[in-house]
């Protein structure tokens, strides 16, 4: 079959506050192709996904669709362009049919005169769909509430596939099926393909890209970096274009030490939640310990877990102070152990964002600054000024508002809160996701600081030069299983971690 | 042959609740409570409620609260009586209708615009209701002649119950409305990435409730035949009683429709009222056992998904070790 060009991106560019998501992209998309669009977190694969299903719109650039000017305000507009996405999520409403789910929005096709639903019709019509993609185990008058993830994500497929689409983008989605699942997935993506459609299909199993896909654009750092055949290649070229990137030298630790204590400060044992499974280890006295892996391999879950905040479904959680065993249940047992957590979701999880600086920073302080039942205001203010002046947080004063800092300064207030409370466990998730580099640096000579002064931090990143550049020890998740431990050393490579993370 | 089965097994499951009610009180109260006469008098004292109840549904299923039901059934009573007095029978359901109409347009309204939660608005509108319908012509109240309150008497109301009924089982089961409604309160996120508009769904849903209170109005003063305007919130009451039986209807929901479980949950109001009544409980107790049943029902599917979420860890840890 001939290929046409169906899609033409030109010099694409997203920015989020100070995060470039997506940097002069430029690439097409050809007619009768499945394509794989593969890149490390945050490198821009779902923010370009995004862009073409109209989720979020573009700073810069142009696209064009069969030849004509294309650029969704919205989903439903790239939906009526033919243009369909299946995400990761769940994309089913409760308490509604199978059939009512799958012509959601589309209600319109099914009335009679009297403006009254045929739902017999739209029960037909909704059987005749599932069957065409294989499922013949789905009623289409069934609720979806009982039905298991896979089910309902298949529920998403009859309807993305009802909209005719020319070009599907599928993302992260097999990740949560099972093989039956990613069959029937598969067979629409090579049906499409087949007749002459577009497939875009973003997957972090570099493996199954290479199975299914033509060919694969690599994207690396919100740049566009090539597209190969994936006759051409193999994996190891493909991994090589995904890393690679410049890194800033004077910006992590210069030495390449693994140094701390025998003194172990937190434990878990066979811990069970959620993804996670089986997970076991050890945070020592002035250990910097990070924990890499992708965005859904449990390394979020897993700080949660550790904080109190999850309770596991078995394994046990213990923090250790001056000899004494503590299991850690809920977040405040974790707090009266000297321990503090930074979440990745800053302004849902970490802040009161309508409340002021001073009361942020005191937050976790109230009960070591009340003298019997009362906070006298001026320990309260002396703490909190301590803390802003310490981390140097830009401010009109500690009495201003959280919610008008930039994200690194609301950074430097949730670390200062921890700090103010002497913490000496601190678990930080993402501690510079959507930082500029100039707080950036100042957070990682901050960490080592507080790794000189004995404490010992925990870090959760999904940025393996950040992860490579500071922690003593490395462990890597995939999955929700440790796949592999690294000692701090010259030898640990964005490519050698990246071979047990995908 | 399997939907018959089907069919009698969730139609045993929706009667127990009245009829377990039903033996209860019988058995404390053989002689005084549950004959057939008086069994009859309940059913048509239930109908104003469900026509109520009816106007909430869309409302519930969406997540509004509204509590102004209560105070535009009277505001919407004292205008039917003013012009059924002045102008006769047919200007009075004319009435009705149509300041219901307007009364559902000014919430719906209110609540588009000024985009706060629904609790301030309706809150703010019961007061604004109860208070220009305890001044409107006099604020004396309203008294009409039995033969222009044939609504209220049966076979008249419970054929009105019914027509309400047919309109809102096909609205809510039958019409791109009734999904949409559907759709806005199960995900609204959802609903808007599939081109539905949240607010728009949300406008029609006040509109369709101020309709149904207008006939409940109607129907409100024809069976007292008079009605005098109520302040300080007095009008919560029937609001209440109205959406009890939409909790119940939810309680009920997987196995019978929605709009059905209304009509089952009202009836077990009514039945417990009689019942308590019967019994001799004194009406200050009446309202604590109505307001234990309301918390019950409540926070019957919050407790629900707690126990589910328990027992689903309970099994994992189960299946762990």
């Amino acid at each position: 079959m001939k290929q046409e060009t169906v899609l033409r991106v030109r010099g694409i560019t997203k920015s989020f506050a100070s995060t470039r998501a997506l940097v002069d992209v430029t690439l097409d998309f050809c007619s009768g192709e499945v394509r794989g669009l593969i890149g490390e977190n945050g490198s821009g694969k779902s923010t370009l996904s995004n862009a073409i299903s109209g989720q979020l719109q573009p700073d810069e650039g142009t696209m064009e669709l069969h030849g004509q000017p294309y650029s969704p305000v919205n989903n439903v507009d790239a939906k009526n362009h033919h243009v369909c996405m299946i995400v990761q999520e769940m994309g089913t409403i409760e308490g509604m049919t199978v059939a009512a789910n799958i012509f959601l929005g589309k209600e319109d096709l099914f009335q009679n005169g009297l403006k009254i639903l045929d739902t017999r019709r739209m029960n037909q019509e909704a059987d005749r769909i599932l069957k065409e993609i294989g499922v013949d185990y789905i009623q289409p008058e069934a609720l979806v509430d009982k039905m298991a993830f896979e089910d309902r994500k298949i529920v998403e497929m009859a309807r993305a596939m009802y909209m005719e689409p020319e070009i599907l983008i599928v993302d992260e989605t097999t990740t949560a099926l099972s093989q039956r699942g990613r069959d029937i997935l598969y067979s629409i993506i090579a049906r499409l393909r087949d007749s002459g459609k577009t497939v875009i299909f973003i997957s972090h199993d570099l493996d199954e890209v290479m199975d299914k896909c033509n060919s694969i654009s690599v994207m690396r750092d919100g740049h566009y970096v090539d597209t190969l055949a994936v006759k051409d290649c193999t994996p190891s070229q493909v991994r090589q274009l995904m890393v690679g990137r410049e890194i800033g030298e004077e910006y992590y630790r210069a030495d390449y030490e693994h140094e701390y204590g025998e003194e172990v400060v937190l434990e878990c044992k066979n811990i069970h939640a959620g993804i996670l499974k089986d997970i076991s280890l050890q945070l020592h006295k002035g250990e910097i310990l990070g924990l890499a892996g992708l965005t859904d391999c449990g390394i979020h879950e897993l700080g949660k877990v550790l904080f109190g905040l999850i309770p596991p479904a078995s394994g046990t959680v213990s923090a250790y102070r001056d000899g004494a065993e503590v299991e850690i249940k809920k977040p405040i047992t974790a707090i009266n152990s000297k321990m503090g957590y930074v979440s990745k979701n800053r302004d849902q999880e970490a802040l009161m964002l309508l409340s002021s600086i001073q009361d942020n920073i005191s937050l976790p302080s109230l009960d070591m600054l009340k003298k019997g039942f009362l906070i006298f205001p001026s320990s309260e203010k002396e703490l909190a000024k301590r803390g802003a002046e310490q981390m140097q947080i830009k401010m009109r004063g500690i009495d201003q508002c959280v919610m008008y800092l930039s994200g690194g300064n609301k950074q430097k207030v949730v670390l200062a809160k921890w700090i103010g409370n002497g913490s000496e466990v601190l678990i930080l998730d993402c501690p510079t996701r959507g930082i500029d580099v100039g707080v950036k640096a100042a957070i990682y000579r901050l960490m080592e600081k507080l790794k000189a002064e004995g404490k010992s931090i925990l870090m959760i990143s999904e940025e393996l030069p950040e992860v490579i550049g500071m922690s003593d020890r490395i462990l890597v998740l995939k999955d929700g299983e440790i796949q592999k431990e690294f000692m701090r050393s010259s030898d640990v490579t964005e490519s050698v971690i990246i071979e047990y993370m995908i | 042959m399997e939907k018959m089965k089907k069919f009698i097994v969730s139609a045993v499951k929706a009667l127990a609740l009245p009829v377990i009610v039903y033996a209860i009180f019988k058995v404390i109260q053989p002689k005084n409570f549950g004959s057939l006469e008086a069994l009859y008098i309940i059913a048509q004292q239930a109908m104003m409620v469900t026509i109520m109840a009816f106007g909430m549904c869309c409302n519930m299923t969406i997540g509004i609260w509204d509590f102004s039901p209560g105070a535009i059934v009277t505001f919407v009573g004292l205008i039917c009586g003013y012009y059924c007095n002045r102008y006769g029978f047919a200007a009075m359901v004319a009435a009705g209708i149509l300041s219901g109409i307007l009364l559902g347009l000014i919430n719906a309204a209110a609540y588009t615009i000024l985009r706060v939660p629904s609790v301030v608005v309706t809150v703010g509108l019961l007061l604004i209701y109860e208070s220009v319908a305890s001044v409107y012509k006099g604020g004396l109240g309203v008294s009409i002649t039995k033969e222009n309150a044939v609504l209220g008497q049966a076979p008249w109301i419970f054929l009105v119950t019914l027509t309400m009924f047919v309109i809102l089982y096909v609205l809510y089961n039958k019409t791109k409305l009734g999904f949409n409604v559907k759709a806005v309160g199960s995900n609204e996120l959802i609903a808007k990435t599939a081109g539905i508009n949240p607010r728009k769904v949300k406008f029609w849903s006040f509109f369709i409730a101020g309709v149904f209170f207008g006939v409940a109005g109607l129907i409100n003063l024809s069976y007292g035949t008079a009605l005098s305007p109520a302040k300080n919130m007095g009008t919560m009451s029937v609001t209440f009683d109205a959406m009890m039986s939409g909790f119940i209807a939810i309680y009920l929901s997987g196995v019978v429709n929605r709009v059905v479980g209304i009509m089952i949950g009202t009836f077990t109001m009514k039945l417990i009222a009689a019942g308590l009544v019967a019994i001799g409980v004194d009406g200050t107790w009446q309202k604590v056992i109505v307001g234990v049943f309301l918390l019950f029902f409540i926070g019957f599917t919050q407790i629900k998904a707690q126990f589910n979420e328990w027992s689903a860890r309970l099994k994992r840890a189960k299946m762990a070790s």
